[in-house]
């Protein structure tokens, strides 16, 4: 009575079933299993020599910023700063050279002409400060530069100390020379 | 016990008053913070993801409790991943030694693993400036390790026998000038801060490298000093340095790229010699000498 039932179950209950249908699956597969594979081969090409930034180019990666998101620190700060009035003397360097080569009259002439615009001693003293503060500071600097070429003076302490009286001393080289 | 736990603190303060005094340059002045800062924060986070997305690179927010996970920068990192899993950053040894977890916090450079959370309200972390984003916080470090490698980073002697037989001999007062170089982890931290070595990456060497050619250079074992130098005599490899200072500010082992450099470029330029080794490398293993 028990087996007959439990024949009646197997051959009609869901699960019963299922698993009829699992084990002829399982089957097929071994079947396509018991052929062979197909392997495919492919000559060995070792990778090619490509430029850093070529590669990187060629895959579109994005640069991380930079200029953009770094912190302003004295360091960098002074250090562009002393390549910026470099760039600027060299300017002047320029112009003083290219005007006596060109310019039709003497200099004296056209410091005439600036006398002649009747300016304020302020603005005067001003504009000659502005003018010679690229020269007072590439000054104060290069000494601080020099003295970095002995290898002394490189401490993050030391440098922010020189970095200071170097920024005093361009005030007062800047004055000076405004003065005179 | 009250004149013990008297001697413990008097041995406390002995103890903190050497360590300042040997402690390398980097002295951190700790402060009391004014008031409290809440613990919760913002956190803004470079995502990219990747050549594949086909998105710009964005600056997500994450709003953290800093209170419910670790101090340091790569704790709040792991946390965020907890929140949002597809960041991606590298990380390995969380003590500040393998170099992996270089990252731009708050505008300057950092280990995330040694550095504390900074005390402000929105903290923002870019990748390492200036190098090809892989995805999100992970660069391609290739030209910074070929670099290295360029530079021929292990000890040359010139008539060296079969590799492990002798060993090299070295006083401690050459161990000495190796200090402050060999611990150098290779996590790129002062060269993306370098300007110089933002726009001449390819050819400037940047100061990681010169740091470990400096090592090897100065090394008393090293042999091969005269080869060394005048490899690294040419514009772009040593001599982009301005002495911007940067990389000194930037290192997080607390290293001085900076006055390596400087030194290197002496002994380059010839205004300085290598001082010979003050002991023989080889008084303890030559040839005819038995094991």
């Amino acid at each position: 009575m028990a087996l007959f039932c439990c024949t009646r179950l197997a051959s009609s209950s869901t699960l019963g079933n299922l698993a009829k249908f699992r084990t002829a699956l399982g089957t097929v597969s071994y079947a396509q299993a018991a052929s062979i594979p197909k392997i495919t081969f492919k000559k060995f090409e070792p990778p090619k020599d490509e430029h850093h930034d070529l590669r990187n180019e060629r895959l579109n990666r994005p640069l991380s910023p930079h200029l953009t998101i770094y912190k302003f620190q004295l360091t960098s700060m002074l250090s562009i700063t002393h390549r910026a009035a470099g760039i600027i003397l060299t300017g002047y360097a320029t112009a003083l050279g290219m005007g006596a080569l060109m310019l039709p009259n003497d200099i004296s002439h056209y410091i005439t002409m600036i006398e002649g615009l009747n300016l304020s001693p302020a603005t005067i003293f001003l504009a000659k400060a502005a003018i010679a503060s690229p020269f007072g500071y590439h000054f104060a600097n290069g000494i601080r530069h020099l003295y970095w070429d002995t290898a002394k003076g490189l401490t993050i302490k030391e440098v922010y100390t020189t970095g200071y009286s170097m920024l005093a001393g361009t005030i007062a080289i800047t004055l000076f020379l405004a003065a005179l | 016990m009250k004149s013990f736990r008297k001697l413990l603190w008097d041995k406390n303060s002995l103890c903190v008053s050497l360590t300042k005094f040997y402690s390398t340059e980097k002295k951190v002045v700790t402060t009391k913070p004014r008031q409290p800062v809440d613990p919760r924060r913002i956190f803004k986070v470079y995502r990219f993801g990747g050549i594949l997305s086909k998105e710009k690179p964005k600056l997500i927010n994450y709003d953290l409790d800093v209170s419910k996970c670790g101090r340091m920068v790569l704790d709040a990192l792991i946390k965020i991943k907890d929140m949002d899993p597809t960041l991606v950053f590298r990380r390995s040894c969380r003590e500040g030694i393998c170099g992996s977890c270089a990252v731009n916090l708050q505008g300057t450079n950092c280990l995330a693993c040694i550095t504390p959370i900074p005390p402000d309200k929105v903290i923002t972390i870019h990748p390492i400036p200036h190098m090809y984003v892989i995805r999100d916080l992970v660069v391609d470090m290739t030209h910074f390790f070929d670099a290295y490698n360029s530079i021929r980073p292990y000890l040359v002697r010139l008539n060296k026998g079969p590799l492990g037989k002798y060993q090299y001999a070295q006083s401690i007062n050459d161990n000495a000038k190796l200090v402050g170089l060999y611990e150098c982890v290779l996590c790129s931290c002062c060269s993306t801060a370098c300007p110089s070595y933002w726009w001449n990456g390819r050819r400037f060497m940047g100061p990681a490298t010169l740091l470990h050619a400096y090592r090897w250079i100065i090394d008393s074992r090293d042999e091969d000093t005269e080869q060394r130098l005048h490899e690294l005599r040419d514009d772009f490899k040593a001599f982009r340095c301005h002495t911007i200072l940067n990389c000194t500010l930037a290192c997080p082992k607390g290293l001085h790229p900076g006055l390596a450099i400087a030194k290197l470029k002496r002994l380059i330029s010839g205004l300085d010699k290598k001082p010979l080794s003050e002991i023989n490398a080889m008084i303890y293993s030559e040839p005819a000498a038995k094991c």
